[in-house]
């Protein structure tokens, strides 16, 4: 939701180590970053606070680390990879390695993903085959709710590196 | 002499000898046990300021208390109220730490207790505060550590742990038993 990024950021962990040379951070084991709704699930986090309040980059890391957040209209959105990268300034997460992102009820698979949460539109790159196909699969409820409109509402992927699956 | 002459002069030669040598002695001397004179503090001082050097006459630390007790056969001083001020080795700004009682040893190990604020002089520092209730400090390695709740904060972020190990030179901080560190949003 629009609000969660007006809200703090709060993470759990077992152990954190922290640089104060560097301006950074490592939460370890059990990590879970909380904003709002926003929700990341990891088994590591690093901070990079270097640019200064409202600009921390969160790289979490996990087999896979998981990201969860209500969208305005209450439904879910969900993503896996094996790194989930928070950019806390420009509303992003990038997805890498074995990326898969569900809203609603339709799944992106791809190599990368890049999603902005606050337009909730995706980027995504390759399906990590080697050909650069991308893999989305809409639900036959999705396939209904588009006849109903008349309007497909489709996510705007890169024309060059998308390919329908027909 | 007569005979009540003689008694008489008899029974003060018998007190005589009999009080005599209690009158002789001296009085004990008060030789206080070991463990009483390692409990009575050397000397005490009130507003004292104690500046600490290196062998190469490099400031690093000063401490001045409201009361100050030197235990020398214990090998600590006792601080009530102490504020230190802990020199960096980067002539760096300083770092300040108070506490309600502190407690230097031989060895160079601080021990505060209660109330135990650490400040850093240094606005550019990442972390800019540290408050527990309990901390040792190792001024010849600059290390400290706790096994108490600790608040670490910054200028945007504040970190809630159980115990903390932190190198004040390299500025690193260890946090084992981590609870929640929370960033703030951009205003």
């Amino acid at each position: 939701e629009q609000s969660d990024f007006k809200k703090p950021i709060e993470l759990k962990a077992e152990s954190q180590f922290l640089d104060g040379k560097n301006k950074k951070s490592v939460f370890i084991d059990n990590v879970q970053i909380v904003q709002g709704s926003l929700n990341i699930l990891a088994d590591r986090v690093e901070v990079e606070a270097t640019e200064g309040k409202g600009k921390e980059v969160f790289s979490a890391t996990g087999k896979p680390a998981v990201y969860r957040q209500k969208l305005d209209d209450g439904r879910t959105v969900e993503a896996r990879a094996f790194e989930i990268r928070y950019e806390v300034s420009s509303r992003t997460i990038s997805l890498n390695g074995q990326a898969e992102l569900i809203q609603n009820s339709s799944v992106v698979k791809g190599d990368s993903i890049v999603y902005n949460m606050e337009k909730e539109q995706l980027m995504a790159k390759g399906d990590g085959s080697g050909d650069g196909r991308v893999t989305t699969v809409f639900s036959t409820e999705t396939i209904d709710a588009i006849k109903q409109d008349k309007k497909p509402k489709k996510p705007t992927p890169d024309n060059d590196d998308q390919e329908e699956p027909r | 002499m007569n005979r009540l002459g003689l008694i008489i002069a008899s029974l003060f030669i018998l007190a005589l000898v009999l009080y005599l040598p209690g009158f002789l002695e001296e009085p004990p001397v008060q030789v206080l046990d070991e463990d009483a004179r390692a409990l009575t503090p050397t000397y005490q001082a009130r507003n004292l300021t104690t500046t600490i050097y290196d062998e190469q006459g490099n400031r690093i630390q000063q401490v001045f208390s409201s009361h100050m007790e030197h235990y020398q056969f214990l090998g600590f001083v006792l601080f009530q109220a102490p504020q230190y001020t802990i020199y960096q080795e980067t002539n760096e700004p300083p770092w300040q730490v108070v506490a309600s009682e502190g407690t230097l040893y031989d060895n160079n190990m601080i021990q505060l207790e209660n109330d135990v604020v650490i400040v850093s002089k240094n606005p550019e520092d990442f972390v800019q505060r540290v408050e527990t209730d309990y901390l040792e400090i190792d001024l010849d390695k600059q290390s400290m550590v706790s096994e108490a709740h600790v608040e670490i904060s910054g200028p945007d972020f504040l970190i809630q742990s159980n115990g903390l190990k932190a190198d004040l030179l390299n500025k690193t901080y260890e946090l084992n038993q981590h609870v929640q560190t929370t960033y703030q949003p951009a205003n």
